[in-house]
């Protein structure tokens, strides 16, 4: 492995030497940042491509592009999917600062994009990433009506569903805990409402939303399976602007507008569900109970110019259950909430035209707690059980547009992580002796620092070459990592790539998870000197193919993934297991945890329609997921619970005029891998001693024979849901209404299974959650 | 208490919600066809008087009829390499379930031998196990100290007796299985034994892996419950230590995550078995005791 990296270091030195060697002529840098007209939104991921050369560049996440060429007159293209084209003619004889405003496309006729300006995905040297489509998010109907974008990334090929409804995310193969979900650099540690039913991100807020689910570049790190990448959108720059939704269970509510015209703006989001408002009214006096979750995004920003800028950004958001009952003599108040909460401050300076950097310091915290607080007769007793992680972390990034062949990322990040995996207080006025204050507590410091170079190596081969370093240090212990990344695309015949990507990930912190259920009270916890970090190995290959007179984007990959010390929790073991029944004493979670390997690969074939009257997707993942850990099933290979042969998106939009938009989605996904029982049996014990509670020395109890670990099928899933919008353009104003049908043909899909039926003739029954759901939503935006 | 007020709440409100929206109806998955098969329960010892084997059958759940409970027609051979001889099906009188025996005289159990076990119905169903006798020692418990907390109210009191048990753990790998009982005296002067409460562990498994060759303390508690009107006098306490191999250990680590896995939020539980084509245990142990009396 050392003599790999040692080889590949020297590879990428080289080429940069050789790049410097060329790079003599005289050259100069066309830089600037590109808006959005009307809002002045930087946008991220617009192409600028040179007809002329064939070179090109990207706007990076803070909407800076930069490109260096030989002195000489071009023809210059800035293009972005939904916005108009803008073409420059540039005699470059001197460095220029080309700022440009391009403003959104409401043409609706079907135009075909023949040339080359617009990013092409087989001219990407990366594979495995999936620009989410923000705006499309909008456009899918949505369970309930309530809009979630991490539930249109699980329609993405390679990416799979949990359980009906949920919105936690199965990258291939690997666990929710795997995937690095950042909003505007900050970790969300639980990106779930109500038990996953929903997710934090309804989409109103962002800008940009990029899913990796392989080929990582090294400025990512810290998970195994896939990074969720997401901007919040800046706020508009020129007007005051807002929207106001209302749904079936939620409303929202968005403002944004300048605070200082073109210097500084604002942008405020915020949601709340009200079922616990509505059923106040029809619960007894004496006894109340109810639930709410809310989210709210802010930012603030401030351009002091082209060199810097200043944002501020944040999230807040909070889940809770409760309930009290009152009488007399007795008050009982109970409940468990857990939120989110983040809050980012990001410098954008520009050292050159050519070097770009970003400092951010960024806050995370999650916290889950129960409470009970119960009196009678005057004496009270109260519980809390809490835990919770939270992090500060400071990262300096580079960008360095170094020339059209080499465009250079590097940076550092230290991040350091508080855990709180279980804390208790109890208060007893009846028994005092009882009370109880104690938590467990970690703290630990991860690091990371990388370098990349995307690379024009040939016209027809690209790379992107990087190498990254990561260290983790818990008490005294400390572990180092060196992960190689490198991603390669070879153009075959215009618009038509072979790609391939290794990737080395690690991941140093852990959640402990119950299967089955998304409850938010999985734990969080570092690796130790018993608890080795997740380590990963993942190599793909695939080809890429733009089909541009169809505006269509094909793909095909495969996969293998190789998971080495992945963490589950022991049969039978659970977060809510607190003494432990073998020895008697306080369980610490490093015994109730034991680690394994996982084995995940498959193909992946996606065709998506970015433009034109007919959008969406088709998205097809054949796979296979196993995993083995030495304390269950006996230490025997099986197949994981969301282990799932096939699985089919397909998603739709139909702009049928400028006033109405007809969208539907269908997914088919093999059952889940779970553990049933086959037979009953009476259990032997050994008791020796005297006979006990006038019973004889052997006692008899009733255990169930579940042969191997996670034998059965479930039933397969299968899914349609359409949405119908219309819109009114009003004279200042616009607004939406949306109709929608969840689960349209009211397929019964298994939630969960159970035996039911007399003793005689047991039978298993299953659960289904929902049935077609229809809801409406209204959307008023000035 | 406090996890159950947590289950109890979590439980509500999955019920609750579930409740709102869901249906039910009989699962279209195809379920394959399960036999029943024999269960064997052998934990053989040196120290003991008769080798007994617990035998019952499988029920399987899905077959839509309940399990013909006769295992009359089940013979079992138990062999030490070179003697086999059959044991003798016997009825507990006291709860009804069957198991086999053979006597000390008849077939001995020595330590350092491997013991196979063969049994087979008539109706076809055959299991079959293997155990090798490794302990050669017994682990004598070195100390016992108790002590004791009252709560009292009007009604009843409430004593909790904290047993402190010490051993020396021999340098090989050792694995232990701690209990004991708890004797009392009734008004007519009759003694008889309670296990230790349930809800706070009626036995301890020790794994000696980080305490190999020394001293391992382990703690017991019971908890004595005295109601107005109804008098028994707790007079001592016998306390068992089994010395057991590496079979017994799993399986009781694994039963014992059934029996106490009551949460809703855990995995199922797979039982250990080292029956082939069966289900249950045989495995052997060495047993202390010591008796204290007030």
């Amino acid at each position: 492995m050392k003599r790999l990296i040692l080889k590949f270091s020297a590879c990428l030195c080289l080429i940069l030497i050789s790049f410097n060697a060329q790079s003599q002529n005289k050259r100069y840098t066309i830089s600037g940042y590109i808006k959005e007209q009307g809002s002045g939104e930087l946008l991220i991921g617009s192409s600028i491509f040179i007809p002329k050369t064939g070179d090109g560049a990207v706007t990076n996440n803070y909407g800076f592009y930069s490109i260096t060429l030989p002195s000489d007159s071009f023809d210059i293209v800035f293009s972005m999917v939904g916005y108009e084209k803008k073409f420059f003619k540039i005699w470059l004889d001197k460095n220029i600062t080309l700022n440009i405003e391009m403003s959104p496309s409401n043409n609706l006729s079907e135009v075909v994009i023949r040339d080359s300006a617009y990013h092409k995905i087989s001219e990407d040297p990366n594979m495995s990433v999936i620009q989410i489509p923000v705006e499309q998010v909008k456009d899918i109907p949505a369970f309930m009506g309530e809009k979630d974008l991490l539930k249109v990334i699980q329609l993405m090929p390679g990416v799979q569903k949990g359980s009906e409804g949920n919105s936690g995310i199965y990258v291939r193969g690997g666990g929710p805990d795997q995937n690095l979900i950042i909003l505007d650099d900050a970790p969300v540690y639980n990106a779930f409402h109500l038990f996953g039913f929903f997710s934090l991100f309804n989409g109103d807020a962002l800008k940009s939303v990029e899913l990796t689910k392989g080929g990582f570049p090294a400025h990512y790190g810290g998970r195994l399976s896939s990074v969720i990448d997401m901007s919040m959108k800046d706020g508009n720059k020129e007007e005051f602007h807002g929207e106001a939704g209302i749904g079936v269970i939620a409303s929202r509510l968005l403002l944004e507008g300048p605070l200082k015209k073109n210097k500084s703006s604002f942008l405020i989001s915020a949601r709340r569900t009200y079922i616990d408002a509505l059923i106040y009214p029809f619960l007894p006096a004496n006894e109340k109970y109810g639930y709410f979750f809310y989210d709210l995004n802010a930012k603030v920003n401030y351009d002091f110019g082209q060199k810097n800028k200043i944002y501020l950004s944040g999230y807040f958001g909070k889940d809770k259950f409760y309930g009290s009952t009152h009488y007399a003599d007795e008050q009982d108040k109970y409940g468990l909430k857990w939120g989110n909460s983040t809050a980012t401050i990001r410098w954008n300076h520009l050292y050159n035209n050519k070097l770009f950097s970003n400092t951010s310091l960024i806050f995370s915290n999650y916290k889950f707690n129960t409470f009970e607080d119960y009196s009678y007769d005057g004496k009270k007793y109260s519980n809390r059980l809490y835990s919770g992680i939270r992090d500060y972390t400071i990262k300096h990034d580079f960008d360095y547009a170094l020339h059209p062949d080499h465009f250079i990322k590097a940076g550092v990040i230290v991040q350091q992580h508080h855990f709180t995996p279980s804390g208790m207080t109890v208060k007893d006025e009846n028994f005092p002796e009882l009370n109880i204050n104690k938590k467990t507590t970690y703290d630990a410091l991860e690091s990371g620092i990388y370098i990349e170079d995307n690379m024009r190596i040939t016209n027809r081969w690209r790379a992107n070459i990087g190498i990254r370093g990561s260290s983790f240090m818990v008490k005294k212990k400390q572990y180092y990592n060196i992960e190689p990344r490198i991603s390669t695309s070879y153009m075959l015949q215009e618009d038509l790539s072979v790609k391939a990507s290794y990737a080395v990930m690690n991941q140093y912190i852990h959640l402990l998870s119950t299967t089955g259920v998304g409850l938010p009270t999985d734990l969080w916890v570092p690796s130790t000197e018993n608890v080795s970090p997740q380590h990963s190995e993942q190599v793909a290959l695939g080809i890429a193919k733009d089909i541009l007179p169809k505006n269509l984007t094909f793909t095909v990959e495969g996969y293998y993934k190789t998971s080495t010390k992945i963490i589950a929790y022991k049969e039978g073991a659970s977060f809510l297991i607190i003494d432990d029944p073998l020895s008697n004493q306080e369980v610490d979670w490093q015994d109730n945890i034991t680690s394994g390997t996982g084995w995940s690969y498959g193909a992946e074939v996606f065709l998506q329609r970015k433009r034109g009257k007919l959008t969406g997707w088709i998205g097809y993942t054949l796979s296979w997921t196993q995993l083995q850990f030495d304390e269950l099933n006996f230490g025997k290979k099986y197949y994981a619970r969301y282990d799932r042969r096939h699985d089919i998106s397909v998603v739709a939009i139909y702009k049928i005029s400028k006033k109405i938009t007809l969208s539907g989605t269908w997914v088919y996904g093999t059952g889940n891998a779970i553990t049933l029982p086959k037979a009953e049996y009476v259990i032997p014990q050994h008791q020796s001693g005297n006979s006990a509670n006038d019973m004889p020395g052997i006692f008899l109890n009733m255990a169930n024979d579940y042969g191997e670990k996670n034998s059965f099928r479930m039933a397969p899933y299968h899914r349609a849901d359409i949405g119908i919008q219309f819109y009114k353009k009003l004279k200042r104003s616009e607004r939406t209404f949306e109709l929608s049908f969840y689960n349209l043909y009211n397929r019964h899909n298994p939630y969960f299974y159970y035996i039911g039926g007399s003793t005689e003739n047991r039978k298993l029954k299953q659960v289904s959650l929902f049935p077609v759901l229809p809801s409406v939503s209204w959307t008023y935006k000035f | 208490m406090i996890k159950k007020h947590i289950t109890y709440h979590l439980s509500l409100i999955m019920i609750l919600a579930l409740t709102l929206t869901s249906c039910e109806r009989d699962a279209d998955i195809d379920l394959p066809h399960v036999e029943p098969m024999l269960v064997l329960g052998g934990f053989i010892s040196p120290d003991d008087d008769s080798v007994m084997i617990t035998i019952s059958k499988s029920d399987p759940i899905f077959d839509g009829k309940s399990i013909d409970a006769d295992v009359n027609d089940v013979t079992l051979n138990i062999s030490d390499g070179t003697t086999q001889k059959a044991m003798t099906l016997k009825e507990n009188r006291f709860s009804g379930n069957s198991y086999f025996y053979i006597s000390k005289s008849e077939f001995p159990i020595i330590p350092g031998k491997t013991y196979a076990i063969n049994a087979e119905s008539a109706g076809g169903l055959k299991a079959s196990a293997e155990c090798t006798t490794s302990l050669t020692e017994h682990v004598d418990i070195d100390s016992v100290i108790v002590d004791n907390t009252v709560h009292s109210d009007n009604y009843y009191t409430e004593t909790k007796y904290n047993l402190i048990i010490s051993f020396d753990d021999p340098a090989e790998k050792n694995y232990y299985r701690l209990y004991a009982q708890a004797v009392f005296r009734d008004s007519q002067g009759n003694i008889y034994y309670r296990n230790f409460n349930y809800d706070i562990h009626e036995y301890v498994l020790i794994d000696d892996k980080n305490s190999n060759g020394q001293r391992i303390t382990s703690k017991l508690s019971f908890i004595n419950y005295t109601t107005t009107g109804y008098p028994s006098e707790l007079i001592g306490f016998d306390v068992y230590l089994l010395n057991i191999d590496e079979e017994y250990h799993k399986y009781y680590k694994s039963l014992d995550r059934v029996v106490f896995g009551e949460d809703p939020f855990s995995e199922p539980t797979l039982v250990y078995t080292n029956i082939k084509n069966g289900l249950g245990i045989f495995c052997s142990f060495r047993e202390s005791k010591k008796s204290m009396r007030f």
